[in-house]
């Protein structure tokens, strides 16, 4: 297919892709497009894995419920489906149970891991455990080689950068001072000059029976550093090789273009590779390439004219026995020029709209040819064919 | 006089008002503006972007807001959120512990813990808005919240962090802060969302997360950035036959010479009107969720895509005016 663009490349090719961007712009969307349109027309063996998907989205995939075990989407409906199409749905606390369970020393470690309240609270309740476990999950998938193609959406986190950072914390955090500070024993923390004031601050803000969970948890969490750091590591590598590309996700409204531009100059600066740029729910070419409608500005005057044209124009299109059928105008004059002037500034404003897309578009700054957009998508998602088609618009425009 | 409550005095009068919603509905705006609003009608107002990007700071022609509030009009300050600046606080107030510029290490040892302890981050975070508005600097304080999950999580805090830390300072604290949040007359959550189905789904979800798992109350339900339908049904009539008309027009142009013709560019309106209308049915099938997920819990107001057109000021100016309205 010789009018295929550099997203199809990527497609064809590629054996990571990572959608990135503001949080409701369509990035779930256009992974899951992506990966099923990699399946159908490019025979690949592709996952999709998603995070936090809409309702209708894990439906459309057969998502019933959370789960880390991939399945098979049935691609029957499609005539000629050249590859096969799996998805999954990241389960957060699975994912950290899974994860201890590996790199625990033994099970009694582990359990004494997953038995600490701190524990329960990171692998639920905080967010930013998201970002680590999704980089984690990710390996896992890659490493097993069942799959040509993974296609991730990356959590939605305050910036999509925090994803890209969450292995290096992590190795930091296992690292730090700190951390050898807090697994101390009581004693020896209390002695430990430096700290002093800092462990007697703690004790009074947080509580001493707090800060011994901590430390429990921590003492424990160490013995499962190399394992950590190691695999950390591991997938940092993944991510910055030849093998992952990065799929940034954009609307075109400011907010989301700053977002855009933010983590592109973030992957640059990582030397990771950035595969495409979507501008999603783009109003269509058309309103520009008509140019500008003097009939905009002249409706003003005009519409008087054009009402009592169209109402005779009416009359002379029906045939004879149409006569006295609803074909006629039933309504009058002023309605059909009101209707004529509104109609005048639909137009007007879109193509302001689209002016301004145009604008934040040449803000992005890459090569032109990396740019795709979609448009704005009458129906909403709710099936493997819209997501295929918007899958063709993508990898085709 | 009469002494009825407009639905505006009902949001403005309250003293705590977290506006939240996913990312990119319009957050930041929707929180300037009733700020803005709350401002001009005599209210010592502070409004506070809580993920500090800059966005705030931005709409009212300030370079970056900082920790320490900036007044930008009359009655209307602005400040931006920083767990750092907020801890330095605490400390100050609570402890007197003096040693500012060991502060340092302590922080970091703070960001530790705090990534470890899951809401002793957002205690502080909330915990700084509550003692705004207990020591009554500020008659309102509108808090530009965190996206969706994060808000569940800052606002269940005091009594999250309640159960974890069984003693300690932190602990005492949640009490008086939970007071505040959860009286309905002082402390309320605005919800804003675009009207596309993620949205609002995620907006609906966090209703219904709001509403159970934490104790402040929704106070106020924006559908934003709408593309309003344009006709009566009468119009809507006439404008389908302006459309079906011009294209048998184009279909029978060869025979005979056409009366439209110099009006050039007509088939291009139809088109963009058709267009307009196919998003703003769209937007009003989805709208319309989280009216009928409002009702009888808080008012529901509709704002037009004004951020199109307008930026800084202006923007907010606009849309403030929009709510005025809405809720007069």
């Amino acid at each position: 297919m010789s009018s295929d663009n550099a997203l199809a490349r990527l497609l064809e090719r590629q054996s990571i892709v990572l959608t990135a961007g503001a949080g409701g712009v369509g990035k779930t969307s256009c992974a899951a497009a992506l990966a099923i349109f990699a399946a159908v027309e490019y025979g690949r063996e592709v996952l999709v894995v998603t995070i936090d998907p809409a309702l209708r989205l894990a439906d459309a995939l057969g998502l019933s419920g959370i789960g880390n075990e991939p399945h098979e989407v049935d691609l029957g409906e499609f005539a000629n489906p050249k590859g096969r199409l799996f998805a999954s749905m990241v389960d957060m606390k699975a994912s950290w149970d899974e994860m201890i369970h590996r790199c625990a020393p033994n099970g009694a470690a582990a359990q004494r891991i997953m038995s600490n309240p701190v524990y329960q609270g990171i692998s639920s309740r905080f967010v930013q455990s998201h970002d680590y476990i999704a980089v984690e999950v990710l390996y896992e998938l890659y490493i097993q080689k069942r799959f040509d193609l993974i296609v991730v959406d990356t959590p939605p986190s305050r910036h999509a950068i925090d994803f890209l950072d969450s292995p290096k914390k992590m190795e930091e955090f296992f690292s730090s001072r700190l951390l050898r500070w807090l697994t101390l024993s009581r004693r020896g923390r209390l002695f430990s000059g430096v700290f002093k004031p800092f462990y007697q601050i703690a004790d009074r803000i947080l509580g001493s029976a707090f800060l011994g969970d901590l430390s429990e948890f921590f003492i424990e969490f160490q013995a499962m550093h190399d394992g950590f750091v190691q695999r950390a590591n591991a997938v940092t590598e993944i991510l910055s090789s030849q093998d992952s590309s990065f799929v940034v996700v954009a609307s075109a409204e400011q907010v989301a273009i700053e977002e855009a531009l933010y983590f592109m100059a973030e992957l640059y600066a990582r030397d990771l590779s950035l595969g495409a740029v979507v501008l999603n729910r783009s109003l269509p070419q058309w309103l520009l390439d008509f140019g500008p409608n003097s009939l905009v500005n002249e409706m003003g005057e005009k519409a008087p004219e054009l009402a009592r044209i169209m109402a005779k124009q009416v009359k002379s299109l029906n045939s004879p026995s149409d006569v006295g059928e609803t074909e006629t105008f039933v309504a009058s004059l002023s309605i059909i020029e009101r209707v004529l002037r509104e109609m005048a500034n639909c137009y007007s404003t879109l193509a302001t709209m689209k002016e301004r897309e145009e604008d934040l578009r040449s803000r992005l700054g890459v090569d032109p040819e990396l740019v795709m957009s979609a448009p704005h998508m009458q129906e909403e998602i709710t099936s493997l064919s819209t997501l295929h088609e918007l899958g063709a618009m993508l990898c085709r425009s | 006089m009469i002494a009825n409550k407009t639905r505006l005095d009902e949001v403005l009068s309250k003293n705590l008002l977290f506006v939240t919603g996913k990312g990119g509905v319009g957050k930041t705006t929707v929180a300037a503006a009733i700020a803005l609003l709350a401002a001009e009608s005599g209210r010592r107002t502070l409004v506070c972007e809580v993920e500090p990007k800059g966005d705030l700071g931005k709409l009212f022609g300030l370079g970056n807001a900082g920790f320490v509030a900036e007044q930008v009009r009359p009655n209307l300050s602005v400040m931006a959120m920083n767990t750092e600046e907020a801890l330095r606080e605490y400390l100050k107030i609570h402890l007197k512990f003096p040693v500012v510029s060991r502060l340092g290490p302590l922080a970091k040892m703070f960001d530790f813990v705090a990534n470890a302890a899951p809401g002793v981050r957002e205690i502080l975070v909330v915990g700084k808005l509550c003692y705004e508005v207990r020591e009554s600097r500020y008659d309102l304080v509108v808090v530009d919240s965190s996206a969706s999950g994060h808000v569940v999580s800052q606002l269940s805090s005091p009594s999250g962090v309640g159960e974890l830390l069984n003693v300690g300072m932190v602990r005492e604290q949640t009490r008086w802060m939970l007071e505040i949040l959860s009286d309905p007359a002082r402390c309320g959550i605005a919800l804003v969302s675009t009207a596309q189905e993620t949205p609002i789904q995620e907006a609906l979800d966090l209703a219904e997360r709001i509403s159970t798992e934490t104790v402040v109350k929704l106070c106020l339900a924006i559908a934003n950035k709408i593309m309003p339908t344009l006709f009566t049904e009468m119009e809507e009539q006439v404008f389908s036959q302006i459309d079906q008309m011009l294209s048998s027009v184009t279909l029978s142009k060869k025979n005979k010479e056409n009366k439209l013709d110099g009006f050039f560019g007509l088939e291009d309106l139809v088109q963009a009107t058709r267009l307009w209308q196919n998003i703003a049915l769209g937007n009003e099938k989805q709208a319309q969720r989280l009216r009928q997920r409002s009702t009888g819990v808080a008012p529901y107001i509709q704002i037009p895509l004004v951020s199109a057109f307008s930026s800084g000021f202006g923007l907010i100016r606009e849309v403030a005016e929009t709510i005025e309205v809405e809720l007069g």
